[in-house]
């Protein structure tokens, strides 16, 4: 069976969905195939355990009523952008645990206190300098046409509005590594250790690796003014639930449970999308929003590429050390009380010499015993996700080997790391799952699972995103778009990827 | 290859620190060094080869009226292996290779993603699975990268396959004196599996000078002794030595390209505009845009849709006797055209010829090569008029016959 379609989207996550509302509402004929059952790719609920659910991989939400997801209409299709963000802890051992949100809500001396603050400060105002360019497609290096040109200028505009100083202050900064920066403003090596890790979540760097401030500017730049995430259980459902239904209204048709095998190029042109079904769908425009190896170098093929084109994709630096634990337990640990689970993101993490150690242990793929763990307890927002009496920890392992052979041993660590802080919580496991970033790959299309598809460096950012040769979302491929965290801007659950490759499409 | 501390890495510096580029000789080097009466080498991406051997000029006039040996051992040779091979081989270069069979060899060129020319070289066809490719520069790491994703192997063979050039009019006459079978009915860009006394020979009608001419590809041990047998029978028609100077003044007349003189290799150049695609090179006939894919093929149809690129290559016939070396070419008004890359006095041609290129959108014009020369000490400045020349300025009957006339 053939049929015909403008646009056909690889991928039902956020971008995907997003670039397909954005598309349908403009009057492409849209089909989007889902290899799972359920929509929403990194962010949907999964089954870790019989009767037991957790979110994939993404259990954080940022605001989304800013940034171009904004331009959806997603108020009429059921969201809404009402809850309270969560309360970020750090539990450090043998000491009050921190307010990572409010410095001086902690009892610590006051020139740590007021360090601390500058820092903070500082991070708000260089995150607010880089937020102009990732609401928008990338500038082109060498403009030619006056759109490109008059991109440059309001770019600069906006950008000499933060004022020379600022300008050279981001400058100084985005390349220095997050260790560095960080102990311009603090020197207690277990407040440091909190603040560099909320950079490093998701990256493939250890804390003392030059450029990895730019992850933590990028994330602080995401979150926008509010600085704060919102929890992801059951919001992040409703919102890929708009998004969904904005698009269906629009005339899109979401397939799930059908897996793409690959996707067909003639004389150099993407044509059409091949399902393991056989089936043959055609379109004038195909988008994927998968990452690019997956996209390049599994659906297309290194033999459909030109050389150049599929060394380039080779070459894409993507390392994932980011593993996912569910914890089923009978009672909420010792550090989060009933009272704020539902909001609680709880940090764990060690001094930098010791992140830099968890690090390079998960380069060998060897399993530190200092993993950096971030919690969150979606069964407290959505209570359909474990039975009444089981609570579910969501908690995401920064510094894991890639391997799925490591997921045990992962496990491990992370419990035992847990019972630092609560003894009694080994005891209050009953169901328990670790996802290596290889497994997770398998639930998403690709051989590994990387937050934001592809190393978020300077070298793989902005128009280099996800290579040079690749720019403004179109791959070296005649019709073939790229709208997921591994174009411009990055991961993190914006849907900013797919709404901007989806303006990028409408305007060729 | 040679690298900013030459050797081969770390240990090299330690051990030898005062040597920077030690060059490689050829198996033939023990015929060479003592045939090279001037001692005058340069490198060859690293090989050691002649200049000269006695006289460049008498080493030209043997090439153009008898028949020259030339050491080709340096010459980059590539097999590619593999039921793949030819789908790679199809890739990697601009041409169609619908036409290629065992026993073909094809002038093809090698371009980067961008469309730009990374060098050109001869493909032999050995076999439907079995292909050697053979370029002025080195590409093993692109070769690699081509067959990523095929049933193929990229091997570098440089070291395992000898071969001499025997080029000029008499050199059918000396291969049938030598007592190859199957020279006679050999014709243009093709190849043939042949014996010489009790060892495998392949002999292909391919050259560098753009006359009757024959490579000769052989086991490296055997190379010497059939430099030796050439020479020998060679010596009644003729055959001699031949340095990289004449051929250089050969191939000018032939029109051939030469890497890092007429074009630079896509993947050395750093600044931006400084390479070319085979539309501005003249070499557009090489490029099939109806294959699916191949490297440069979106790059190239664009610009092909787009005018074909703002270069040309163009010959020219040169007013008056100064080589136009380096020379600008510029219009009536004064504004720079281009430039030169290869000009000499053609004594076969009887003309002043240069290669050239000039920006596309002064092609048409009357254009001026300015040349400067120097004669005792003052420099005087010409400006000779360039006729633009269609056709190589040497190009004889016999380079197409088959069979070739005997001497």
């Amino acid at each position: 069976m053939t049929t015909k379609r403008d646009v056909l989207i690889v991928g039902a996550g956020i971008n995907g969905l997003a670039a397909a509302a954005i598309l349908a509402r403009s009057g492409c004929r849209v089909i989007v195939l889902e290899a799972a059952d359920t929509i929403g790719g990194a962010a949907r609920s999964f089954e870790f355990a019989p009767g037991l659910r957790a979110p994939l991989a993404a259990h954080l939400l940022p605001v989304v009523t800013t940034g171009p997801l904004r331009q959806l209409p997603l108020a009429q299709f059921g969201w809404r952008e009402t809850a309270k963000p969560v309360e970020s802890t750090a539990l450090l051992p043998g000491r009050d645990s921190l307010d990572i949100d409010t410095p001086t809500n902690n009892t610590l001396d006051a020139d740590v206190i007021a360090g601390w603050q500058r820092f903070a400060a500082e991070v708000d105002k260089n995150g607010a300098l880089l937020r102009h360019s990732l609401e928008r497609a990338p500038l082109t290096l060498l403009p030619t046409s006056w759109t490109e040109r008059r991109q440059w200028l309001r770019t600069g505009v906006s950008l000499f509005g933060h004022g020379p100083r600022r300008i050279r202050e981001v400058l100084r900064v985005v390349a220095m590594s997050v260790t560095d920066y960080v102990s311009e403003f603090v020197d207690d090596p277990a407040i440091a250790g909190v603040l560099c890790q909320e950079g490093l979540w998701g990256s493939s760097f250890g804390p003392r690796a030059p450029g990895t401030m730019l992850g933590l500017l990028y994330r602080r730049a995401l979150l926008g003014r509010a600085g704060r995430w919102q929890q992801g259980a059951g919001r992040t459902q409703l919102l890929l639930n708009a998004i969904a239904d904005c698009a269906r209204d629009g005339g899109a048709e979401i397939r799930t449970a059908v897996r793409a095998k690959r996707i067909l190029v003639e004389s150099g042109k993407a044509t059409g999308v091949e399902l393991t079904s056989g089936e043959v769908l055609r379109a004038l425009t195909v988008v994927s929003a998968l990452d690019p190896q997956a996209t390049l170098l599994q659906l297309i093929g290194p033999r459909a590429l030109e050389a150049g084109h599929s060394r380039a994709a080779r070459q894409i630096r993507r390392r994932a050390y980011c593993a996912r634990v569910f914890l089923a337990v009978s009672a909420l640990p010792s550090f989060i009380t009933p009272d704020r689970a539902a909001r609680a993101r709880v940090v764990i993490a060690a001094p930098p010499d010791a992140i830099e150690a968890a690090a390079d242990a998960s380069h060998d793929g060897a399993v530190h015993e200092e993993v950096q763990l971030e919690i969150t307890v979606p069964s407290a927002v959505d209570s359909t996700l474990a039975p009444d009496g089981t609570y579910v920890l969501s908690i995401s392992v920064q510094f894991s080997p890639e391997s799925r052979d490591s997921e045990q041993a992962l496990l491990a660590a992370t419990i035992a790391r847990l019972a630092e802080h609560d003894p009694a919580l080994p005891a209050k496991v009953v169901a328990s799952a670790c996802l290596s970033p290889q497994t997770l790959g398998d639930e998403l299309g690709s051989d590994r699972a990387h937050w934001h598809h592809t190393d978020l460096t300077m070298d793989q950012f902005l128009f280099t995103r996800p290579f040079a040769l690749a720019p403004r979302y179109r791959l070296p491929v005649d019709g073939l778009f790229l709208a997921s965290a591994g174009v411009h801007p990055g991961g993190g659950l914006t849907g900013w990827p797919g709404c901007l490759a989806a303006a990028e499409l409408l305007r060729s | 290859m040679a690298g900013l501390f030459g050797g081969s890495g770390a240990i090299a510096i330690v051990s030898a620190p005062t040597v920077q580029h030690e060059l490689r000789q050829t198996v033939l080097h023990v015929r060479t060094v003592a045939a090279n009466r001037l001692q005058r080498w340069h490198s060859w991406r690293g090989w050691q080869v002649a200049d000269s051997y006695a006289d460049a000029e008498l080493e030209y006039f043997a090439c153009r009226n008898a028949a020259t040996l030339f050491d080709l051992c340096p010459m980059s040779k590539y097999r590619l292996h593999g039921t793949d091979a030819k789908a790679v081989a199809s890739r990697l270069v601009t041409r169609s290779l619908a036409k290629c069979q065992p026993g073909r060899v094809m002038y093809v060129a090698l371009c980067n993603e961008a469309g730009q020319l990374l060098d050109d070289g001869t493909l032999f066809c050995l076999a439907d699975d079995d292909f050697r490719l053979c370029t002025y520069g080195r590409h093993l790491d692109w070769l690699h990268e081509n067959t990523v994703g095929f049933d193929a192997v990229a091997t570098d063979v440089t070291d395992k396959v000898a071969a001499i050039a025997v080029q000029g009019p008499t050199a059918f006459s000396v291969l049938q004196a030598l007592g190859l079978d199957g020279v006679d009915v050999l014709s243009p860009y093709k190849l043939i599996d042949t014996t010489w006394g009790d060892n495998p020979l392949a002999v292909s009608r391919t050259g560098f000078t753009g006359d009757l001419g024959y490579e000769l590809w052989v086991d490296p041990e055997q190379a010497v002794a059939l430099w030796d047998a050439l020479l020998e029978a060679g010596q009644p028609y003729g055959a001699v030595p031949m340095g990289t100077d004449a051929l250089e003044l050969a191939r000018i007349e032939a029109g051939f390209l030469q890497s890092g003189v007429d074009f630079i290799e896509a993947d050395h150049a750093i600044r931006p505009g400084r390479t070319r695609s085979p539309y501005e090179l003249g070499l557009g006939w090489l490029v099939d845009l109806s294959k699916s894919v191949f490297n440069g093929r979106a790059a190239l149809a664009a610009e092909q849709a787009a005018g074909g690129g703002r270069w040309t290559l163009q010959r020219f016939d040169v007013e008056g006797n100064k080589p136009a070396e380096s020379a600008y070419i510029q219009t009536r008004r004064g504004d720079v055209a281009g430039f030169v890359t290869s000009a000499a006095w053609s004594p076969v041609a009887k003309r002043n010829i240069a290669l050239a290129h000039v920006e596309r959108r002064f092609v048409g014009q009357p254009l001026f090569a300015d040349i400067y020369t120097r004669r005792e000490l003052h420099w005087t400045r010409t400006l000779a008029r360039c006729k633009p020349i269609d056709t190589p300025f040497w190009n004889p009957p016999r380079r197409r016959l088959t069979p070739p006339p005997a001497y």
